[in-house]
């Protein structure tokens, strides 16, 4: 499954993860990933829902345990990890929920505040102020600082999420369906939004969707992902240029809809 | 075959109970260890002493002057039969201070800040907001539970005092509009049957109910599943498993502190 050439840069490997299992009582979600990420490289996971997509990016960043596999995410093993280096290496990974997760008694500013504060005890406000300004403005929502997750859209609520992992300057962001729910044009926003941030924070990013628009306009390379296995791997046009039924069926479902 | 089942069941249910003394046990060791530990949370937990103190006192206000007020009047046909009506103030006192405002001041805040801690907590879970908190790199048990634990613990026996001040003035109203007593005279009769060390007791109670409160509200919420039912059960299951804990501390505390003032 995986490239020999990028075998070779292996250690360069943003994320690197081998022979990755995990199962929920009887049922098999995961069943041997191999996957290999790279500095500034967008990865598209396509699959249908329930294939196990939510479960390996929740795995990725060390919320749910593997049964058996290597999962290396900026070269630690992130399982293996005591709790305050988990902490440590988290602070690297922005990770942005299907539901988007805003805290809904803060306003968005005090959203965005919440995990800088956490690390940053004793910045002044300045600072403070002049940071969370700036990832609002680099979202395009500078006017909603002190309204409540409640009083934003739906394509708001993605761009504050999108703000609030970008407060930490991550290194690699996870995107869980960040056009689930959303209108077409809204998707397309919250598309160039994340191609934007890639460029601007030069961030390296896995997105998990079964929305093809968002696979074709955001990813370098696309997975597609079914019965716990990633069945093919290249770019967009490549992983489509298939006989294979459940991958053509899965490409004429979502544009015929 | 029905028997069988039966069995199954109460062997479930025996086997849950003892899971569920377990994982609260390892909260509250969790919670210890967190508490102790920099870095303290000191602006979330003076909201949360305003949410669970402050926001509780009209409510506590109303219910500790009706029950002064209404346990005196009750109280009152009883002594006349003696011709002993200048004995209550000291009965009520006695009411009360130990028992009456620890009590009554505990269940309401089971009711009113249990069930919200239990909700609040409970629909964060099931919306992913404490998974949020995690993969930012906070420390959501901290942030969120050893904050709310301590506003309860300190906020509790304040309340107390507080629901005992306005209970007694309750009951002062009651007997002042009969017999004309004195606040003073009513003040130092209440307090004649009552020692400091009973007044620690009190406190040492409404401290451990204040920690009950906070503890099992934040437990329930943390550990909701199953979307908007589990949020309600996790509310619903805060309120009920604190007032009874809430009972059962007061008869065990009460067996032990009683002996040494008699």
């Amino acid at each position: 499954m995986n490239d020999p050439k990028r075998e070779i840069n292996k250690k360069d490997a943003v994320v690197y993860i081998r022979g990755l299992h995990k199962s929920f009582d009887d049922h098999h979600v995961l069943n041997g990933i191999d996957l290999d990420l790279h500095k500034g490289e967008n990865i598209i996971i396509l699959g249908r829902s329930g294939s196990g997509k939510s479960v390996l990016i929740k795995i990725i960043i060390g919320l749910m345990q593997p049964d058996e596999g290597v999962v290396k995410v900026l070269g630690e093993e992130i399982h293996k990890l005591p709790k305050k280096e988990l902490i440590r290496l988290r602070l690297k990974i922005g990770f942005l929920f299907q539901h988007n997760a805003l805290y809904d008694s803060m306003t968005v500013r005090e959203n965005i505040e919440f995990p800088l504060l956490r690390i940053e005890r004793n910045i002044s406000q300045e600072e403070l102020d002049k940071r969370v300004d700036e990832v609002l403005e680099a979202v395009g929502l500078t006017d909603t600082a002190d309204q409540l997750p409640s009083e934003l859209s739906g394509g708001q609520e993605k761009r504050i999420s999108i703000a609030r992992t970008l407060i930490l300057k991550p290194e690699l962001i996870l995107y869980d369906e960040p056009t689930a729910g959303l209108d077409p044009l809204t998707s397309v926003e919250i598309n160039n939004l994340i191609k934007e941030v890639k460029q601007r924070y030069k961030t390296c990013s896995i997105v998990i969707t079964h929305d093809l628009t968002c696979a074709r306009q955001t990813g370098d390379r696309v997975i597609m992902l079914m019965d716990g296995k990633f069945l093919r791997e290249g770019d967009f046009e490549e992983v489509f240029e298939t006989d294979d039924k459940r991958i053509k069926g899965f490409y004429d479902y979502n544009f015929t809809q | 075959m029905e028997s069988h089942s039966q069995k199954y069941m109460v062997s479930k249910s025996i086997d849950q109970f003892f899971i569920s003394i377990y994982d609260v046990s390892k909260f509250i060791v969790q919670f210890f260890k967190e508490a102790f530990t920099p870095p303290y949370e000191f602006r979330e937990i003076m909201k949360q002493c305003y949410q669970v103190g402050y926001k509780s006192m009209a409510l506590i206000a109303v219910t500790a002057f009706i029950t002064g007020m209404v346990f005196t009047d009750h109280s009152r046909p009883s002594l006349a039969d003696f011709g002993a009506t200048s004995w209550l103030p000291s009965l009520t006192g006695v009411a009360i201070i130990k028992a009456l405002a620890p009590l009554i001041t505990s269940l309401i805040c089971a009711g009113k800040v249990g069930s919200q801690m239990g909700a609040e907590l409970g629909s964060m879970k099931v919306t992913e907001q404490i998974d949020a908190m995690e993969v930012s790199g906070a420390n959501p048990f901290k942030y969120l539970v050893v904050t709310r634990v301590l506003a309860t613990t300190v906020m509790v026996p304040l309340l107390v005092v507080y629901s005992a001040a306005i209970g007694l003035l309750g009951s002062f109203i009651d007997i002042y509009s009969k017999d004309k007593t004195s606040f003073d005279l009513f003040i130092y009769n209440a307090f004649f049957k009552i020692g400091y060390g009973e007044i620690a007791s009190v406190m040492v109670r409404s401290v451990l109910f204040g920690f009950t409160i906070g503890i099992i509200g934040c437990y329930m919420g943390i550990t909701a599943t199953k979307g908007t039912e589990g949020v309600g059960k996790a509310a619903n299951a805060a309120v009920v498993v604190t007032m009874l804990l809430v009972f059962i501390e007061e008869i065990v505390l009460v067996k032990l502190f009683n002996p040494l003032y008699v």
